[in-house]
Parts: structure tokens; C-alpha cells; sequence
């Protein structure tokens, strides 16, 4: 066999290895399990028998054993909505994290922007009013619709207050000297 | 000349949009706590009929599925577990030791699989040798209306479709034998 014919069929043993390789490869990482999606998926349902936990946190045998569904369901090519469809058919809505968005429960989705809804109008409406009273203030008029009260005239009021603070400091002299 | 201050006076609607939504967050409140007074736990059925449901059950029985009114004049032993109930290990092998000796005195064993993977209650079926019909609680349905609070817990039927008695937790061999005997021999009262 000459030199060149040996080397043309090394070089095409060694791309035949590779592929080999390659394809071995790549079929055994497409088996592997993706923890990162079937833990994302997992954060969205409930453990079943634990209170107040995810089951992408809980460390039971229940919780293992279902997260090994959710790999069985991703690799059966059901996607991450379907994962959690299936969950919710096959042990009822109370699995999912989140209240689904339907009946009774969409209140829950709709209540908090109702309510900040309301508390933003009442806020806006307790500042216009504290608004229009202080304006009203420092024009010396009511604003419209307020009652107002009368009060002494200003000037006269200074006068006896400023009286009143020399005697005060008048008698503290006195005390001092004694 | 006399100067007024003017008063502020509190906004109408500010105000009424407070009594309002603390209303109704007292009404929220009131019926949450209505909610999970009126909730009924299982030994609460007991004397009462047991609720009717259909059991899809697992490939292996006959047939698809079982519906318990039509197990009415006999005697029926429905039993929640999961393959995951380390204390429903201790009874499975009595309930189906049972299931043989009773089957031909109108006696039903049913199990149902409570928050289950159909991969593992298989094999806790396979493990134990269970033979009486078995199914998946699909929505968690049957578990809801019985009110079941946990795993192992078992229900027995008697002949009128009543619920006799309730088992929580695992069940010992001389209170399984001495209800099933009791109940063969009570005779149906609604024929």
C-alpha cells in the first residue's frame, strides 16, 4: 500500500471514530435530564405534603419522585405549560404555585391592582385636598365650600406676644441678679 | 379687618372609599374564617353515606374503572395510601391477606392512591402483592370528598352505603377481621 493510499484511509478511519464519538455523545447528553428546567418548572408547583414549600426546595421522597415525573413529561416532549397542565389535571389546581387565572381565584389576580388602584385615588384626593386648603391658607380665604373660623388680627396678637415675652425675660433678669 | 383661617374639610369621598374597602377586607376576613370552620375531617363522616365517586383504575385490573354505588349490599373497604406512606407499608400486606379471605363473603377492598406517581404506585402495588382494585386519585377528587387528612386512611361501607367506620392511620390485624366480621353479618336495612 502506498504512502498516500494509507494515509487517505487513516484519515478516514479517524473521521468515521469521531463522528462515532460525536454521535454517542450527543445522543447521551439528549438522555441526560435538564435539572435546571425541571427545577424552573418545579419552583411553580407545590410540594403535595408539605406546607409553604416548592417542590423544587423540598427534599422529601414525594417531592423527588415528582420532579422525576416532570423529567419523564420534558423528555416525552410536553412543554413547561404542559408539565404544569398535567400536574394540575392529575392532583388538582391546589399543586400550582400560582392560583390559576379562572373562577373564584382570578379575584386573587385582580384584587391587589384594585386596591392600589383605590388607595392611589385616595391619596390623590387627600393631597388635592391638603392642597387646596393650604392655598386657601396663605391667600387668607376659604377655599370653596370650607366653613372657616374668625381669629384675632394678626398685628394685635404679635404686639401682646412680644409684651409678653419682655416680661418674661425681664423677671428672668431679675433672677439672675439675685 | 379680621383674617379667617379656613378649616379643611375631609374628603367625602376619601372617606367613603376607606369604610368601603375596610368593609369588605372585614367581610374577606369573616368569610375565609367561615371557610375553614365549616371544613369537615374524615371521622366527621362517619354514620353518614359515603360519597359516591368513579375510580379510574390502574391498566392491570378489571375493568376500566369502579363506581362505589354500584357496590351497594356489599361490604366495602376503601383504603387511601401512597407509595410514598412509610405507614401504609405496615398494613398493605394485611389488607390484601384480608381482600382473599373476604372476597367471596361480599366484601370489596378499593384502593386509592393519594398524590401519587403512577411509576412508583405500581411498583408499591408489585411490591405488596395488592390484587384488590386500585386507581389514581385523578384531581384529588375522592380525597376531597372523603376529607381525608393524610395517608394511610380507610373507610369502611357497610351494606346501606354508609360510612361505618374510619380508620386513621395503619390498621391492626384484630380490628380489620373483627369490622369486616361485624358488618358481613349486619344485614342490609335499605332493601
Amino acid at each position: 500500500m502506498t504512502r498516500k493510499k494509507l494515509l487517505k484511509k487513516s484519515i478516514l478511519v479517524l473521521l468515521t471514530a469521531t463522528c462515532y464519538l460525536l454521535l454517542t455523545a450527543s445522543l447521551t447528553l439528549a438522555q441526560e435530564p435538564n435539572y435546571d428546567r425541571i427545577n424552573g418548572i418545579a419552583k411553580n408547583l407545590n410540594c403535595p405534603t408539605c406546607a409553604g414549600l416548592n417542590l423544587a426546595d423540598c427534599r422529601t421522597q414525594t417531592c423527588a419522585q415528582w420532579r422525576g415525573q416532570i423529567g419523564d413529561l420534558v423528555q416525552e416532549g410536553y412543554s413547561d405549560q404542559e408539565v404544569l397542565d398535567f400536574f394540575a389535571t392529575r392532583y388538582g389546581e391546589q399543586v400550582l404555585q400560582a392560583p390559576p387565572k379562572h373562577g373564584f381565584t382570578l379575584l386573587l389576580w385582580v384584587l391587589p391592582f384594585i386596591a392600589i388602584l383605590a388607595a392611589g385615588g385616595w391619596l390623590a384626593l387627600a393631597m388635592r385636598n391638603w392642597a387646596n386648603s393650604k392655598q386657601a391658607l396663605v391667600t387668607g380665604s376659604a377655599a370653596p365650600g370650607r366653613p372657616s373660623q374668625p381669629v384675632p388680627a394678626s398685628s394685635d396678637s404679635a404686639d401682646d406676644y412680644l409684651q409678653q415675652v419682655d416680661r418674661d425675660l425681664d423677671l428672668n433678669q431679675g433672677l439672675d441678679q439675685t | 379687618m379680621e383674617q379667617t383661617i379656613p378649616q379643611s374639610k375631609p374628603s367625602a369621598i376619601g372617606r367613603n372609599l376607606v369604610i368601603i374597602g375596610g368593609t369588605l377586607f372585614l367581610v374577606i376576613i369573616v368569610a375565609v374564617m367561615a371557610i375553614n370552620l365549616n371544613r369537615v375531617e374524615s371521622v366527621q363522616l362517619q354514620g353518614n353515606p359515603a360519597p359516591d365517586f368513579t375510580l379510574p383504575l390502574f391498566d392491570q385490573f378489571e375493568p376500566d374503572q369502579l363506581t362505589l354505588s354500584e357496590l351497594r349490599g356489599q361490604v366495602v373497604v376503601i383504603n387511601f395510601w401512597a407509595s410514598w406512606c412509610v405507614e401504609c407499608y405496615k398494613e398493605a400486606a394485611l389488607l390484601e391477606q384480608a381482600w382473599q379471605e373476604h372476597r367471596d363473603q361480599g366484601v370489596t377492598f378499593i384502593g386509592v392512591d393519594y398524590l401519587d406517581t403512577d411509576k412508583e404506585a405500581l411498583a408499591y402495588l408489585a411490591q405488596y402483592g395488592i390484587t384488590y382494585p386500585s386507581g389514581p386519585d385523578i384531581g384529588d377528587e375522592i380525597s376531597r370528598a372523603f376529607a381525608i387528612t393524610g395517608v394511610p386512611e380507610t373507610f369502611f361501607i357497610d351494606k346501606d352505603g354508609n360510612i361505618a367506620h374510619v380508620q386513621i392511620g395503619p390498621i391492626t390485624r384484630s380490628q380489620l377481621y373483627a369490622l369486616l366480621d361485624r358488618l358481613i353479618k349486619q344485614p342490609r336495612q335499605d332493601t
